[in-house]
């Protein structure tokens, strides 16, 4: 490897390589240079020993830290959450399409009805990316910057794994609800109402929602 | 060698939705990843996040994995952009929980510092009290082992940077250390 600075001694680039030549990462080439300059200049065997209380330190220091293990577990929560919701949605829509043609109808009404599945194609396919979505590739909490202010009462909620996209975002807004962030870990959604209902439509709500059993799991309101 | 091909097997099965193999690249690597990034944005919690963060990026990106580099300096990649990005948006609350830290620090003279400590442990303590950035390449080069080429692939740097980056790191270590009371002879 060529010098860093033509300005820079030769003892200052040797010094840089050093780190490497203790952790036994450097090319060849490197390796070979050091280890001939050592071996002119013992003196720099000083920093081979600093070196080695640094590396000693640093591992230890990392050493220390040990991670909750629930953090794990909350990753593959949200995996799971995240394939399933697709697949189910995915696999519910092929069938739906496929059904279509199947039954005898007339050329027209067939044509009609795979318009019709072009579009709710579209929507669904927007509904899968908001359910499944995460800004900058990676998940993000409820309160990351980005995600609306706390307008009117929020719940989460969980579906069932065999909730389709479309009956999910048809039950959510039948009851003015919107989704604002998940998944969450357990697999919940976090929502709100659209509107300003008051606590007494808002628990009506909750109850026609958590009376779909067939598409909710769970829902937890801040009462 | 071994374990980088086991590395890309498991790679190639999350690519195809397989949550066994993430359990298993979670296992290799998820301790090494949390540690890497608690020690940039040191909160628990954040570097809980940040690390799930990474691994789901790699369940959703696995199939763009091109093996250039390993799995492991790949990940590493992945969670110094998410661990510099959190820490972007934590700025000013970094910069008054380092300006609380300094303060502190004031109130031992060097020699009542020293006495406290052992020369290890002051070490420890001198390279928690480095810049974030060269924490951070004293970490991949003495803790991750990274050559050169990684740590310039995974801080997106110069070869040059990184080798004068890791040479400032180290001079800031002594002159710490000689703050505390601890005279290495060098620079």
């Amino acid at each position: 490897m060529s010098g860093i600075d033509e300005q820079l001694s030769e003892r200052e680039e040797i010094e840089m390589l050093l780190p490497w030549y203790m952790t036994g990462r450097l090319d060849e080439a490197d390796m070979a240079r050091v280890e001939a300059y050592l071996e002119q200049h013992p003196d720099m065997h000083h920093q081979l020993a600093l070196i080695a209380e640094e590396q000693t330190a640093t591992i230890e220091g990392n050493e220390a830290i040990q991670p909750r293990l629930a953090s794990a577990a909350s990753l593959l929560a949200r995996t799971e959450t995240s394939a399933s919701a697709v697949k189910t949605w995915f696999v519910g829509f092929v069938d739906g399409v496929k059904s279509l043609f199947e039954v005898p109808t007339p050329g027209a009404v067939r044509w009609a009805a795979a318009a019709a599945a072009v579009i709710i194609c579209l929507q669904a396919a927007a509904i899968g990316t908001l359910l499944t979505q995460d800004s900058g590739g990676g998940y993000q909490t409820a309160s990351r910057p980005g995600v609306e202010a706390d307008h009117g009462a929020v719940a989460l909620i969980a579906f069932t794994d065999k909730a389709a996209a479309a009956d999910i975002t048809r039950v959510l807004a039948d009851n003015r609800l919107r989704v604002v962030d998940g998944p969450l870990p357990g697999g919940f959604y976090s929502v709100r109402f659209e509107d300003n209902a008051t606590g007494d439509e808002q628990q009506k709500r909750f109850d026609a929602i958590l009376a779909r059993k067939d598409l909710i799991r769970a829902v937890m309101t801040g009462r | 060698m071994q374990d980088q091909t086991d590395d890309r097997t498991l790679i190639t099965r999350i690519a195809g939705q397989d949550q066994a193999a993430l359990r298993a690249l979670l296992g290799r690597h998820q301790l090494r990843v949390y540690r890497f990034v608690l020690r940039i944005v040191r909160r628990e919690a954040v570097a809980e996040e940040v690390t799930n963060e990474v691994f789901l990026e790699a369940w959703r990106n696995a199939g763009s994995y091109e093996a250039r580099s390993s799995v492991g300096t790949w990940l590493l990649s992945i969670a110094h952009n998410r661990a510099v990005s959190v820490m972007r948006r934590r700025r000013e609350e970094a910069i008054d929980e380092e300006s609380a830290g300094a303060i502190a620090d004031d109130g031992d003279d060097p020699e009542v510092a020293a006495q406290k400590l052992d020369k290890a442990a002051q070490m420890r303590r001198c390279i928690g009290e480095l810049s974030a950035e060269h924490r951070t390449i004293i970490d991949l080069v003495y803790y991750h082992e990274k050559s050169i080429n990684e740590v310039s692939e995974i801080l997106g740097i110069p070869l040059n940077t990184v080798k004068t980056r890791m040479f400032y790191a180290r001079k800031k270590l002594s002159e710490l250390l000689a703050a505390a009371g601890i005279d290495r002879g060098w620079p």
